[in-house]
């Protein structure tokens, strides 16, 4: 998933006003940083075990809110947790995810449905956008902001998604079983 | 992986991977930044 993480910030933005937006975004975020991180210098196979598999989940959604609630001394920790959390199953919908190991690659795949991901994330940048409008832009200028930011979110995704479907040669295949 | 990222991993070649990176890690501010700048915003309109 792409722009969807910063969709399901948005979200979690609009039940939890308190939290900055850039530490949950970072936190929707989390696991595609641990992975980037892990890959810096050279990349390096198999790094998903310790950014995407379940366990690695929970652990780094711990450490950030955790880290959120006693560095920063700021209340929301959880809604850090939760969105660190809610990487797996967004990326479950678009891609094939571990859930302990690589052995067992699990998820949907849209990736390679390309009218399918970006139905979905399109879906959920248009979910939170009305839910972040209804809490927080009450005037009309602060809607065109929101709206703004909606499209440019779903623009991004759609160039992506025409670029990549374009050279993509690899057939859709979702995954549900244990053994991949 | 973003799919932004699986983009840039198929457009440029697997041997520059110091082109890359760089380039994914944009691809992860770029959400970021987005939303901070609108959520910014949004509250400076009050």
């Amino acid at each position: 998933m792409y722009v969807g993480h910063a969709a399901i910030a948005l979200a979690l933005k609009s039940r939890v006003p308190e939290v900055p937006i850039v530490p949950l975004t970072l936190a929707c975020y989390g696991p595609d940083w641990i992975e980037l991180a892990l890959m810096i210098p050279r990349p390096r196979e198999g790094m998903a075990i310790y950014s995407h598999s379940l366990p690695a989940l929970f652990i780094g959604a711990a450490i950030a809110a955790a880290l959120f609630s006693h560095v920063a001394r700021q209340p929301g920790g959880y809604a850090l947790f939760i969105g660190w959390l809610l990487h797996w199953p967004a990326d479950f919908i678009t891609g094939i995810k571990p859930i302990t190991g690589l052995q067992t690659l699990v998820g949907l795949d849209l990736y390679h449905l390309p009218v399918a991901d970006f139905a979905v994330e399109a879906g959920l940048v248009l979910i939170a956008g009305v839910l972040y409008a209804r809490r927080f832009a009450r005037n009309r200028m602060q809607q065109r902001v929101v709206l703004a930011l909606g499209a440019a979110l779903m623009i991004v995704q759609l160039a992506i998604v025409i670029r990549l479907a374009r050279m993509d040669g690899r057939l859709w295949q979702p995954s549900l079983t244990i053994h991949n | 992986m973003t799919l932004a990222g699986l983009l840039i991993l198929q457009v440029i070649p697997a041997s520059r991977w110091h082109v890359q990176w760089p380039l994914i890690l944009i691809a992860l501010l770029l959400p970021l930044c987005l939303t901070a700048v609108a959520d910014r915003l949004v509250r400076a309109m009050r």
